[in-house]
C-alpha cells in the first residue's frame, strides 16, 4: 500500500498532468504504477496525452523527489487521500475532473457529503461578515458542513460561524498545505484542523500562485451539494466558484445586499441569471432534497437565546438597527448621558444583543431562528 | 597678573560652580583655554576679544591662559565669555577684583559687546542663593527667570560695559525682582478649552476619566478626525499645577532654555508632542553633555506621541523605564543623573496603515496582515502600561452631533479634581502614588472592591470578549476611577461596563 501511495503522489506531480490528464491516464493504464512504467510510445497514443505530455511524463518522472514529499508528509501530520481510496469524497468524485489525490488534515468523514460551500468577497462589509457567520453557524447547527476556501474577508467568516456552534467546516487551499495562506489565518487553520478538515490537491510547499484559486474553487463547489455566494464583486472570484457549481451540478444560492454597493454586483447578476435568493438558512435547505431530513435545532437552544433587558437596555436597544450607528449619536438619541450609554451597550453586548464594530459603532445581531 | 571670578555651569539640573582663572603673563601672543572646554567655549575667546575692544577698553594681546575649574568635569556652551572678558579685565587691571569674587556672573557675549540669554538660568539662581554671593550677574533676557528665585540679588546687563562699571562701583544696578504669586496667577490659563470642542462625546468623556485618575490613554481614529485636538486640550482638564510643580518643571525647561525672556515661570502644565522620527535620546534625555529629553520636559505635565506605531522601536521601548518609574537616570562613567518624568501619556494613532479602516465613507486599502503588522509595533509590555484605547470617530458623526456647546474645560477640571482628592486621601500613606493609574496589583485588590453583580459581568466579559488577562487589573483600575467621579465607595456594574469600553485594542474587532 505504501508504495502505491508513493505512485499517487508521483503522478500528482508531474508537470503537465492535472486533474482531466490525470483522470484520462488512469483510465487508460487503471493504476499510477502502470502509467509511471509506461513507454514513451504507450503515452502518447492515450487520447488526449500529446508527445509533448508523453516526453515530459518520461523525463520528470524519475527525477521527482519523492522521499523528501513523503517525510514532509508525515513530519507535518498530513494524510493522503487518493482517488481510489474508499474515504474519497463521494461528491468530489462525481465531477468532470476530481484532483487524483488530496493532502488533507484533520479526518474527512462520510457525513461530510452533507456540505454546502459558502464564499465571497475578500473585502467584506460588516452586514457581509455578519450573513456569512450567522448562515453558516445555522447551517452547521443542522450539523450540515461548510465548505470555504479560507481566503480573508467572507470565507473567514463562514468558517469562524461554523466552528462557533462546535460544527464542522472544511477549508480548501489554493497552496500546499503547509503553507497557511493568508498568514493571519494561522489560528483558525490550526483551528479547522483540529476540528474539522483542511484539503488541498496541491504538493507540499507550493506557492499559493494566482492560477491554483480557480483550481481550488471547483474543488469546494465539488465537495459541497451547493454554493452559496455572499457578497460578490463583478470580477470577484466567488463568481468563478459559482461557474464551476453550475457545471458540476450543484445549485447555486447568492444573498442580496446593498445596492449602492459595489461589492455585491457579482452576487445580484447571479440572482438575474436565477441563483436562488437567500434571506435564512431555510431557503438553502429546502432546495435541496436531501438537507430537507436533516433536524432542525430543538427548541431548548432557542429559549435560551430569549433574555430579558431593563428599561434604559430596550431604549437603546429599539435605537439600533443593522446599519453601524456611532456612540456619541446614540447617547444623544436615546438623551442618555454618555457613560450611561457606554454601560448600557456593554450590557446589551454581553447579552449577545447588540455587537461592535471598528470605530466605536453597534448595531443589532440578528435573531436568530 | 592673575584674575578668579565665579561662575556657574547645570549638570542634570542641578547648577554647581565654577570658578574661572584668567593669567595674563608675557611672552608671544596666545590665548588657551582649559578646564575641558567644548568648541563654543574655545571659540570664546574671538568673541570675548572682540567684544573687549569694541567695548572701548584698552587691551594689547599678551599671552593668556583661561581656566574653569574645576578642570575634571566637561563643560559647555557659551555662557563663560561674559565672566571670562571681566577676567581679562581683572587680570589687566582695568577691573576691581574683590567685587568681581563676590558675583556670580553669567552670559553670552556678542561681538559688539552686549550680553545674549543663555540658558540654565533657573538651576543656577538656585544655586547662587545657597552659595551666599552677594549677587547673580545675568543677561537681561534671563531676568524673570532668575528673580523666580527669592532671597538672591539679580542684577540684570546688557552688554559688557554696563557690567563692568558695576563692577568698579562707577555705576549702581538696581537688582530685579518680581511677584512671584502674582506671575503665576497670570500665566495659568491655557489657550485651549473643552469649549472649543463640538460633539464627540464619547471621547471626552474618556479623556475626563483618563485625567481623573491619571491613566495613560491611546486614542485610535482615522486622519482628521480629532485626535490631536484632543489631546492638546488634555493639559487643561487636569488638577491646576502647584507652584512646587511649576517650579520643578521651570527648572527643566530652564536647561534646555525654553523658559521665554517675557516670562518667569511655566504656569500651565506642559503639552510635549515629540515627533516621531526623534531618536530615543532625545525622548528619553541623554548625550554626551546630558540634558533632558522630552519625557522630562514634559513632567507634570501631558506627553503626546502623535503616530505612535510610526516612532522606532527602541524608542518606544526606552519609553517603559519613566512610565513606571516617573524618573529617568542616565549613568555616566563619571556620574549618574536622574531627571523627573512624570507625565501622563497620550498617544495616538491610526486603526490601519492607509489611516480608513472602519470608515465608512473612505476604503481601506491594507490587507488584515498589514494591519496586524502595525498593530504589533507597540509591543505588548508598552501597551500594558496604557490603561485605556479610545476610538474617535471620524469627521462625520461629529457633525452629526453638534449642535450644542461643549462644557468648558472648567467645569471638567472641577470634577476631574474632586476625584483625584479622592484618590489623595487613599494614597496618603504612599510615597510615589498619588493617582490610580499608579496603584500597584496588591493595591488593586485592596481598594478596588467590586460589587456581586459587577464581579460577574466582569467574569463574562472576559469570558465572551476575549478579553485578555492582562486587560483584568487595567479594567478595574478605571472602573475605580469611574466610581470615584462619582465618589461612590464600591465599583458597581456600571462602572465595570464603562471601563471595558475603554479597552477598544483588547477585542476582536479588528480582523
Amino acid at each position: 500500500m505504501a508504495d502505491k501511495i508513493e505512485h499517487w503522489l508521483t503522478l500528482n506531480m508531474i508537470p503537465g498532468i492535472g486533474a482531466t490528464r490525470g483522470q484520462k491516464l488512469l483510465e487508460h493504464f487503471g493504476s499510477p504504477q502502470s502509467i509511471l512504467e509506461a513507454n514513451l510510445n504507450e503515452l502518447q497514443h492515450v487520447a488526449g496525452i500529446g508527445e509533448y505530455t508523453a516526453r515530459q511524463i518520461v523525463s520528470s518522472r524519475d527525477k521527482l523527489d519523492i522521499e523528501k514529499e513523503i517525510s514532509r508528509i508525515k513530519k507535518q501530520k498530513v494524510s493522503v487521500v487518493t482517488f481510489s481510496d474508499d474515504n474519497y469524497p463521494a461528491n468530489l468524485k462525481s465531477i468532470f475532473d476530481p484532483p487524483i489525490v488530496l493532502y488533507v488534515k484533520g479526518k474527512l468523514l462520510p457525513e461530510d457529503r452533507i456540505a454546502i460551500a459558502m464564499v465571497g468577497t475578500r473585502r467584506p462589509t460588516t452586514y457581509g461578515k455578519m450573513v456569512a457567520e450567522k448562515l453558516s453557524k445555522e447551517l452547521a447547527e443542522r450539523e450540515i458542513s461548510i465548505v470555504s476556501g479560507l481566503a480573508r474577508g467572507i470565507d473567514t467568516s463562514a468558517h469562524k460561524g461554523a466552528l462557533s456552534c462546535g460544527g464542522r467546516t472544511i477549508a480548501v487551499l489554493g497552496c500546499g498545505i503547509d503553507i497557511c495562506y493568508p498568514p493571519e489565518n494561522r489560528a483558525l487553520f490550526d483551528e479547522i484542523g483540529e476540528r474539522g478538515v483542511v484539503v488541498s490537491e496541491f504538493p507540499m510547499g507550493t506557492r499559493p500562485e494566482k492560477m491554483n484559486f480557480p483550481m481550488r474553487n471547483r474543488i469546494i463547489s465539488g465537495l459541497s451539494l451547493g454554493v452559496v455566494i455572499v457578497e460578490a464583486g463583478f470580477r470577484s472570484g466567488a463568481l468563478i466558484t459559482a461557474g464551476c457549481a453550475l457545471e458540476q451540478g450543484r445549485e447555486v444560492f447568492a444573498v442580496p445586499g446593498n445596492i449602492f454597493n459595489l461589492g455585491t454586483k457579482g452576487s445580484h447578476s447571479l440572482i438575474k441569471q436565477g441563483a436562488k435568493l437567500v434571506e435564512e438558512c431555510e431557503d438553502i435547505i429546502e432546495e435541496i432534497r436531501c438537507l430537507r431530513d436533516v433536524l432542525p435545532v430543538s427548541p431548548a437552544i432557542k429559549s435560551l437565546r430569549k433574555v430579558k433587558l431593563s428599561s434604559e437596555e430596550e431604549r437603546v436597544y429599539n435605537l439600533l438597527s443593522f446599519e453601524p450607528i456611532h456612540i456619541d449619536l446614540i447617547s444623544k438619541q436615546s438623551g442618555l448621558v454618555i457613560n450611561r450609554t457606554s454601560s448600557v451597550l456593554m450590557n446589551l453586548e454581553m447579552k449577545g444583543k447588540i455587537r461592535q464594530v471598528v470605530g466605536k459603532m453597534f448595531l443589532r445581531v440578528p435573531e436568530a431562528q | 597678573m592673575l584674575s578668579i571670578g565665579l561662575s556657574s555651569a547645570v549638570l542634570g539640573i542641578e547648577a554647581y560652580p565654577v570658578e574661572v582663572e584668567v593669567d595674563i603673563s608675557s611672552g608671544l601672543p596666545h590665548f588657551s583655554t582649559v578646564g575641558l572646554p567644548d568648541t563654543a567655549i574655545k571659540e570664546s575667546k574671538n568673541r570675548v576679544l572682540a567684544a573687549i575692544k569694541n567695548s572701548g577698553y584698552e587691551f594689547s594681546m599678551k599671552r593668556i591662559t583661561v581656566n574653569l575649574a574645576p578642570a575634571a568635569v566637561k563643560k559647555e556652551g557659551a555662557a563663560f565669555d561674559l565672566s571670562i572678558a571681566l577676567g581679562i579685565l581683572a587680570a589687566n587691571g582695568q577691573l576691581s577684583q574683590d567685587r568681581l569674587q563676590k558675583y556670580i556672573v553669567l552670559g553670552e557675549l556678542s561681538l559688539d559687546g552686549s550680553v545674549r540669554k543663555v540658558k540654565g538660568t533657573l538651576p543656577i539662581a538656585l544655586a547662587a542663593r545657597e552659595a551666599g554671593v552677594d549677587g547673580l550677574i545675568i543677561p537681561e533676557g534671563n531676568r524673570k527667570e532668575a528673580s523666580v528665585v527669592k532671597g538672591l540679588n539679580v542684577f540684570p546687563v546688557r552688554n559688557l560695559k554696563e557690567t563692568v562699571d558695576f563692577l568698579n562701583g562707577r555705576d549702581e544696578l538696581s537688582s530685579f525682582s518680581i511677584d512671584l504669586e502674582e506671575e503665576f496667577e497670570d500665566r495659568r490659563n491655557y489657550e485651549t478649552d473643552f469649549a472649543d470642542v463640538k460633539g464627540q462625546e464619547y471621547a471626552k468623556r474618556a479623556l475626563e476619566v483618563a485625567a481623573s485618575g491619571g491613566h495613560n490613554i491611546l486614542l485610535i481614529g482615522p486622519p482628521g478626525s480629532g485626535k490631536t485636538m484632543l489631546a492638546k486640550r488634555l493639559p487643561s482638564i487636569l488638577p491646576t499645577i502647584t507652584l512646587d510643580e511649576a517650579l520643578e518643571t521651570t527648572k527643566i525647561h530652564s536647561v534646555i532654555g525654553l523658559i521665554s525672556s517675557r516670562s518667569a515661570i511655566v504656569g500651565t502644565r506642559p503639552f510635549r508632542s515629540p515627533h516621531h522620527t526623534i531618536s530615543d535620546v532625545a525622548l528619553i534625555g541623554g548625550g554626551s553633555f546630558p540634558r533632558p529629553g522630552e519625557v522630562s520636559l514634559a513632567h507634570n505635565g501631558v506627553l503626546f506621541l502623535d503616530e505612535f506605531p510610526e516612532f522606532h522601536r527602541n524608542v518606544l521601548e526606552v519609553l517603559r523605564q519613566p512610565i513606571e518609574d516617573g524618573v529617568v537616570t542616565i549613568v555616566r562613567v563619571s556620574t549618574a543623573l536622574t531627571y523627573p518624568a512624570k507625565f501622563m501619556l497620550a498617544a495616538a494613532m491610526n486603526p490601519c496603515p492607509c489611516g480608513f479602516y472602519g470608515d465608512s465613507q473612505r476604503e481601506c486599502t491594507c490587507t488584515p496582515f498589514q494591519i496586524q503588522k502595525y498593530r504589533a509595533k507597540i509591543s505588548g509590555p508598552l501597551l500594558d502600561r496604557i490603561d485605556m484605547h479610545i476610538e474617535v470617530p471620524p469627521v462625520k458623526y461629529q457633525e452629526l452631533t453638534v449642535d450644542t456647546d461643549g462644557e468648558s474645560s472648567l467645569t471638567i477640571r472641577t470634577r476631574v479634581q474632586r476625584a483625584r482628592d479622592i484618590q489623595k486621601e487613599r494614597f496618603k500613606k504612599f510615597k510615589s502614588v498619588y493617582c490610580n493609574a499608579h496603584m500597584e496589583a496588591k493595591y488593586i485588590r485592596k481598594y478596588c472592591i467590586l460589587e456581586k453583580e459587577a464581579e460577574k459581568l466582569l467574569k463574562d466579559a472576559i469570558e465572551r470578549l476575549g478579553l485578555s488577562a492582562r486587560a483584568y487589573d487595567r479594567i478595574l483600575k478605571v472602573s475605580r476611577t469611574i466610581a470615584d467621579l462619582e465618589a461612590k465607595e464600591e465599583i458597581s456594574s456600571h462602572h465595570i461596563a464603562e471601563a471595558i469600553q475603554y479597552r477598544s485594542l483588547d477585542r476582536n474587532l479588528w480582523m
